[in-house]
């Protein structure tokens, strides 16, 4: 599975908002909400990768098949 | 966790529209709603001028103007590099991110006064000041070949918009009028700015409900981009203040208006100077995520931040 720089850029942002939305939580501070954002911005990404990437499979396989 | 009041009545507008409830908020009275927010921001502002002007308010205005020239430049390259936009696009974008919008201010503002903490109330200065370097740095990345530059059109558009021409028209009536002169006009502009924002934040839930729709139409980069440069503005806004040495509602007021993006003057500015520009994008960003996030997360996370690591 390969990721273009858009979707590297997705995951990485998402990851690095839900890391410090949940440091921050963790310290004290009122930032759970950025935490579920950064949680709901990560799962977006994924599974749009996943998705691309389960279709590209399987018009590889279909092109095998022919 | 309490929710400021006026926020209640954004989800209440933002899970309506989700709902497909038929709530028909006249396009006129929003219309109106905007003026009166932008004349009763600049004339508080305009009021309490006379009694901060000095040397350090005159350099707090230059770094704050070179701060709106800064910030869509540290968006454009994001929407260019990771968000693979076009030129055009990407300018228009992060004119957008440059700018800053009233109705967050708005709401931090009515934050602020529920939790009964003071800010320098010159502040709607600021908002003005902000509104315009980003239209010019968007329309200047946008066309980066100076002929194809209209200067005229440039600076009118920068300059003349209803947010920059009310606010800065605000400022300079309350500041010629003064508070006592102000106090005939205050049941208007002062006692009803609560209610007005409430109001105004009802349709707001509506319209940012019905942009959130099109994210998927343009893809999570929009929603994360939307995310990530509030946090970034906020950051520089924050630090700014820091360095100024404003109050704690000072700095959560600048801090704000970094995280902040525009969605009316902006938009009416762009769709004139780049009308091949894809307005959508740039208002799905702007409405469906940064000013939801904003008033939802951003400012009660900002007031956080700042409380306790500056100022407890």
């Amino acid at each position: 599975m390969s990721l273009n720089r858009t979707q590297a850029f997705e995951l990485f942002t998402s990851l690095l908002i839900l890391l410090i939305g949940s440091c921050l939580a963790y310290f004290g501070y009122s930032s759970w909400m950025l935490a579920i954002t950064g949680a709901a911005l990560f799962v977006l990404s994924i599974s749009r990768v996943l998705r691309r990437s389960n279709r590209r499979n399987n018009t590889g396989e279909a092109q095998h098949a022919n | 966790m309490q929710i400021d009041i006026v926020v209640v009545f954004f989800l209440l507008g933002f899970i309506a529209t989700f709902l497909k409830s038929d709530i028909d908020f006249p396009e006129g009275l929003y219309k109106g709603l905007v003026l009166f927010l932008l004349l009763a921001i600049g004339l508080k502002g305009g009021a309490a001028l006379e009694q901060y002007f000095s040397a350090s308010l005159i350099i707090q205005v230059i770094a704050v103007l070179a701060f709106g020239f800064i910030l869509p430049l540290i968006a454009y390259p994001l929407l260019r590099y990771f968000g693979l936009l076009d030129r055009i696009n990407a300018a228009n974008i992060a004119a957008h991110y440059g700018s800053v919008s009233v109705a967050t201010y708005a709401v931090a503002v009515a934050f602020l006064e529920s939790k009964s903490i003071e800010y320098e109330a010159y502040f709607p200065l600021f908002v003005a000041i902000l509104e315009a370097p980003a239209i010019a740095v968007g329309i200047l990345l946008a066309k980066r070949r100076k002929s194809s530059v209209n200067v005229k059109g440039l600076l009118h558009e920068s300059l003349l918009n209803q947010g920059v021409l009310l606010l800065f028209g605000g400022v300079l009536i309350g500041w010629l009028a003064g508070p006592q002169q102000l106090a005939s006009i205050a049941p208007l502009f002062k006692d009803l700015f609560h209610g007005a924002l409430a109001l105004f934040l009802l349709a707001m839930g509506q319209i940012a409900a019905r942009q959130s729709k099109h994210l998927i139409e343009y893809g999570t980069f929009i929603a994360t981009f939307g995310i990530l440069m509030p946090l970034i503005g906020g950051l520089l806004g924050g630090l700014l203040a820091w360095s100024f040495g404003l109050s704690e509602g000072g700095t959560l007021l600048l801090t704000t208006l970094g995280a902040s993006c525009s969605y009316i003057a902006v938009p009416a500015a762009m769709s004139v100077a780049l009308p091949q520009a894809n307005q959508g994008i740039a208002i799905t960003a702007s409405l469906g995520v940064t000013f939801p996030f904003n008033v939802l997360v951003g400012i009660p996370l900002y007031y956080s931040l700042i409380h306790k690591l500056l100022f407890s």
